[in-house]
């Protein structure tokens, strides 16, 4: 592009996101002027419309990334948020650094999954895709709103200065470069089903025609809201130095509210394409795990809440938020109230002990697990409006709290796929399940006398974790006996043949294999953990946890944009040497600490290195037992979400003929 | 979908939103003292001049306790309007000082600069008066009364309307 | 030859002694108190984070004076009754269980049992009669089973 000035790019990118605003806003009104026009046509200009909306914002991103990788610190956030010595990658994620920048992803996120809803659309429900497209835009437009007159990113800063201030040394790690964005596309995957439920109440549309549709969005912004959690934890993990992984900060319960309504939602969506029930559920599920996404988006940009997370605070965007969290809000429960109830219930419970009554149960369990985080988040902010009296509620409250209701949790994971649909009979339940409880049992002793000054947290959880496991094993055992009877395989054929033939089941089944595994590194890291904090000279020996720990003394270098103090610790019985460091970024003049990590399957030694006292240095020392199993058990729900999405569709029709969609031929 | 999830939906929303229009108004990092109403714990130190002192009531009358330090940005804010207050209530209330987590050096050279309104400032390198007080930023002010108790305690700059409402409560 | 592994063997057994006798560090039993004190504590200038974990100026004063009392002679509950009377029930990171704190720790027990009473109750008043009784498969049943079990098997391959 010779002769392209690059001058006022900036200034062009920010017209091109007013541009994006406008024609977001034909989007939104579509549906609505077809109508009041009597003109067919442009509603379908709806389409049209979120295409040119994502290729504009795309172009706007692109121009903010150019901006960052130049390092045009002329443009006011580039100069807050990046640093010529900042290496590329970090150029890049930090578009996503801060406030207005991570705004920006939401919305333009937000803008491609509405084009490929509308690419989707197009061919499975034509006739209310305008509608779909007329929520999304609304959406859209009340953050484009926000990022054009409170938050832009596009804002110069004049003079330029020559040096920007640096990205915040604790983000520059390849975990934070992907933990917003895999967030964000787990939050604004969520407006999906969302505008279905709401398209459904505007237009009649039957839940059961469309409740296949959302079930792989609902799975991909699940497994998406899943990864930037455990992506989160495990960067607080390797980069913040204490050791922890999650600590129940206002911002992380924030992003842990939507995924466990999104979790029951998953579940729900099941009971329904099964057995037509529960549309009610669903719709409320639909509509406030989005609601969720808002709030939490609410809480970490208005300073209402004191966190670690928070981005800078700023009242008036707050809100800014907080009204337009409220229009979404009244507008979606007004509507589920007034006409929630889009189709009949075409069934209902027989039984209260049968699978649906399980996932009532389920859907209600979570459902008090979200209330419950909200509670604990809110409460602070309850009193000190009540009465003016300031609390903390931190991490002790919310385990002991939520641990409890998990183990239900973990309870129903085991009883719910053996237990059968509208009625069970008790005596044939218990011959299903009797080895599994009695391993329960089992593994409870077993963990008891192994350590009885554990917390009961150990011996129940140890307990529950065998017996859900267990059932599964069980489960899997008799499908896959039953059908090398029938069809002459031998067993691990028909195994994998059942894997092969039913994904939505077996994929839901190592999914829940991966919880168990993430609980077990839960118990293993969370109550058995081991801690010193000693000074050491070199030569000094540290026995933690059954390893053992010698300093070899220090090291100093320079290194990119830091200078390293690096302690050298000799992991006795292996060749590693643990190499903690306390980093001092010259610009940022925040000084932190990395700590270094040998980890094996059964624990991890995680080092961190102090400050000098005389002629020695403070170490912290950590033995985490099983901690690795959580990262491992994330991996295992990621197989497990991927090979349930992978199940073939049947039958293809569009969803909006008399024909049950998707759901017929998908059997559990 | 019964009516009567309308009396659970409604309010829980009104509530959550209220709440929240609340939490922009509020500060999150603002914390009330307990010590209000109670008596000013009687602690003792040296102090910018190694004299020992007696922090609390001073002088018989109503003495207005001044948490600052040389490092602290706010302070420099507040300070014109001790220096107006010092002289205006001079017989009114004594006006002491604790001089928080601050080198020797700078407390001095700063004061030496801009003024002194205090009668004396109790030198707290450690910061453990501050802890005593429950002192959790800088600057922060505690008004007693002649009885000797903390009627009133600010966590942010003065003005000189806050100072005058600080000396109004303590001097009846 | 083998004066050389002499040597080896006693240099050897000297590195794995000085092994041995090299100091054997221990946490201090005070500090250990300490901390734990201190994880039960707020920071009160930092966001969320207990005292034995924040780096910031006051924290460390806060672990200096636990040290300080701990030295005196103090039990872990005067220490805590120490700050909050001086920071209030905000310097706990557990809320309280009495006073302030009741309603944080009887709503989830209370949301719980409300929530399962409740949908119990309106998963039973929507309920229909008994299930429909199940029938014993005929003959008719079993061959058209196996007759969609062969197709099965056949589509299968």
């Amino acid at each position: 592009m010779q002769g392209f000035s690059t001058t006022y790019l900036v200034e062009f990118g920010h017209l091109v996101v007013f541009t994006a605003f406008i024609v977001s806003l034909i989007q939104a009104l579509a549906p609505w002027l077809a109508s009041r026009f009597n003109a067919p046509a442009l509603a379908r200009s709806g389409i049209s419309a979120s295409y040119i909306v994502l290729i504009l914002m795309t172009i706007g991103g692109a121009i903010l990334i150019h901006a960052f990788v130049t390092s045009d610190f002329s443009v006011l956030y580039v100069a807050q948020n990046s640093n010529t010595q900042l290496p590329l990658l970090y150029k890049v994620t930090a578009l996503w650094g801060g406030h207005e920048g991570s705004l920006y992803l939401w919305a333009w996120v937000l803008a491609a999954f509405t084009a490929l809803l509308a690419v989707q659309g197009k061919r499975l429900f034509p006739l209310r895709l305008p509608v779909m497209l007329s929520v999304q835009a609304w959406l859209l437009l009340g953050f484009l709103g926000l990022i054009l007159f409170l938050s832009n990113p596009f804002e110069r800063l004049l003079p330029a200065v020559a040096e920007g201030q640096d990205l915040n040394p604790l983000l520059q790690d390849p975990g934070m470069a992907f933990h917003p964005p895999m967030l964000y596309f787990g939050y604004v995957g969520f407006s999906i089903p969302f505008a279905f439920a709401i398209t459904a109440m505007l237009t009649r549309w039957e839940t059961t025609l469309w409740i296949g549709l959302i079930r792989r969005w609902t799975l991909f912004a699940w497994i998406m809201l899943t990864i930037g959690i455990m992506l989160g934890g495990w960067w607080a993990y390797y980069e913040l130095g204490w050791g922890g992984y999650w600590a129940w900060d206002p911002v992380e319960n924030a992003s842990f509210m939507p995924w466990l309504l999104g979790t029951a939602l998953i579940h729900s969506i099941t009971v329904q394409e099964n057995r037509h029930m529960l549309q009610t559920w669903n719709m409320f599920l639909a509509i406030t795990t989005f609601a969720l996404s808002l709030l939490g988006t609410f809480l970490v940009r208005s300073g209402v809440l004191s966190s670690v997370h928070a981005f800078a605070v700023d009242p008036g965007r707050g809100l800014y938020i907080l009204i337009f969290m409220v229009v979404v809000l009244v507008v979606a429960f007004g509507l589920f109230l007034a006409k929630g109830r889009v189709d009949t219930e075409r069934e209902s419970i027989s039984s209260l002990m049968s699978r649906e009554m399980l996932f009532v149960l389920n859907n209600v369990l979570f459902t008090v697990l979200c209330i419950c985080v909200m509670l604990g988040t809110l409460y602070p902010l309850a009193l000190e409006a009540i009465n003016g009296a300031k609390i903390t509620v931190g991490a002790p409250y919310f385990n002991s709290v939520l641990v409890p209701l998990f183990f239900l949790v973990l309870l129903l994971m085991g009883f719910g796929p053996a237990t059968p649909w509208r009625k069970a009979n008790l005596k044939r339940l218990w011959a299903r399940l009797w080895l599994a409880a009695a391993t329960g049992v089992v593994a409870t002793i077993v963990m008891f006398s192994w350590d009885p000054s554990a917390h009961w947290f150990a011996f129940v959880g140890t307990g529950l974790v065998a017996f859900t496991l267990m059932t599964i094993v069980i489960d899997s055992w008799r499908s896959a006996r039953r059908r090398s009877k029938q069809q002459g395989e031998s067993i691990p054929v028909a195994l994998l043949r059942l894997l092969g033939r039913n994904r939505r089941y077996y994929g839901g089944m190592i999914v829940h294999l991966g919880i168990l595994v993430i609980a077990i590194g839960l118990i293993g890291s969370g109550l058995f953990r081991s801690e010193q904090v000693v000074l050491m000279a070199k030569g000094d020996v540290l026995e933690i946890g059954g390893e053992r720990l010698r300093f070899e003394g220090v090291r100093e270098f320079r290194k990119d944009n830091y200078l390293a103090l690096q302690g050298r610790l000799h992991l006795l019985g292996t060749d590693t040497i643990l190499t903690p460091e306390r980093r001092k970024y010259p610009v940022q003049e925040a000084p932190t600490t990395e700590s270094s990590i040998h980890e094996n399957w059964a624990r991890d030694v995680y080092v961190i290195i102090g400050e000098k006292f005389k002629d020695k240095y403070s170490v912290h020392a950590y033995v985490n037992p099983l901690v690795q199993w959580i990262w491992r058990g994330g991996l295992i729900i990621i197989i497990g979400i991927g090979w349930s999405l992978s199940q073939r569709l049947r039958q293809r029709r569009t969803s909006e003929s008399s024909v049950v969609a998707g759901g017929a031929g998908e059997t559990t | 979908m019964t009516r009567s999830i309308w009396w659970v939906i409604i309010p829980v929303l009104v509530i959550l939103f209220v709440l929240l229009g609340y939490g922009l108004t509020s500060d999150p990092r603002h914390i009330p003292s307990p010590l209000i109403g109670k008596p000013f714990p009687q602690l003792q130190g040296v102090d910018l001049n190694g004299q020992p002192v007696n922090l609390g009531l001073v002088d018989d009358k109503p003495t207005i306790v001044n948490v600052w330090a040389s490092w602290c940005a706010a302070c420099r804010q507040e300070h014109e309007v001790l220096l107006r207050g010092a002289r205006r209530y001079t017989d009114t209330v004594s006006l002491v000082a604790v001089n928080y987590k601050d080198e020797l050096v700078n407390a001095k050279r700063w004061l030496r600069r801009l003024g002194d309104p205090y009668q004396w400032s109790l030198h707290d390198l450690s910061g453990r008066i501050g802890i005593e007080l429950g002192v959790y930023g800088v600057p922060e002010t505690f008004f007693i009364n002649r009885d000797g108790i903390i009627v009133e305690k600010i966590s942010a700059p003065l003005t000189d309307e806050k100072l005058a409402a600080g000396v109004a409560l303590i001097t009846p | 030859m083998l004066r050389i592994f002499k040597w080896l063997g006693v240099l050897a057994l000297c590195s794995s002694l000085v092994t041995v006798s090299a100091s054997e560090v221990n946490e201090d039993p005070l500090e250990r108190t300490m901390l734990d004190i201190a994880q039960k504590l707020r920071c009160t200038v930092c966001q969320n984070q207990p005292v034995s974990e924040s780096n910031s100026g006051l924290a460390k004063d806060m672990r200096d004076v636990i040290t300080d009392k701990l030295k005196q002679g103090q039990t872990e509950a005067q220490i805590m009754q120490f700050f909050v009377e001086r920071y209030g029930d905000y310097v706990l990171l557990e809320p309280p269980r009495s006073g302030n704190g009741v309603p944080l720790w009887v709503f989830p027990p209370l949301v719980l049992l409300l929530a399962v009473l409740v949908a119990i109750y309106m998963m039973k008043s929507r309920a229909q009669t008994a299930a429909p009784a199940v029938q014993e498969l005929t003959d008719e049943d079993r061959e058209r089973i196996r007759r969609a079990r062969e197709q099965d098997r056949a589509g299968d391959e």
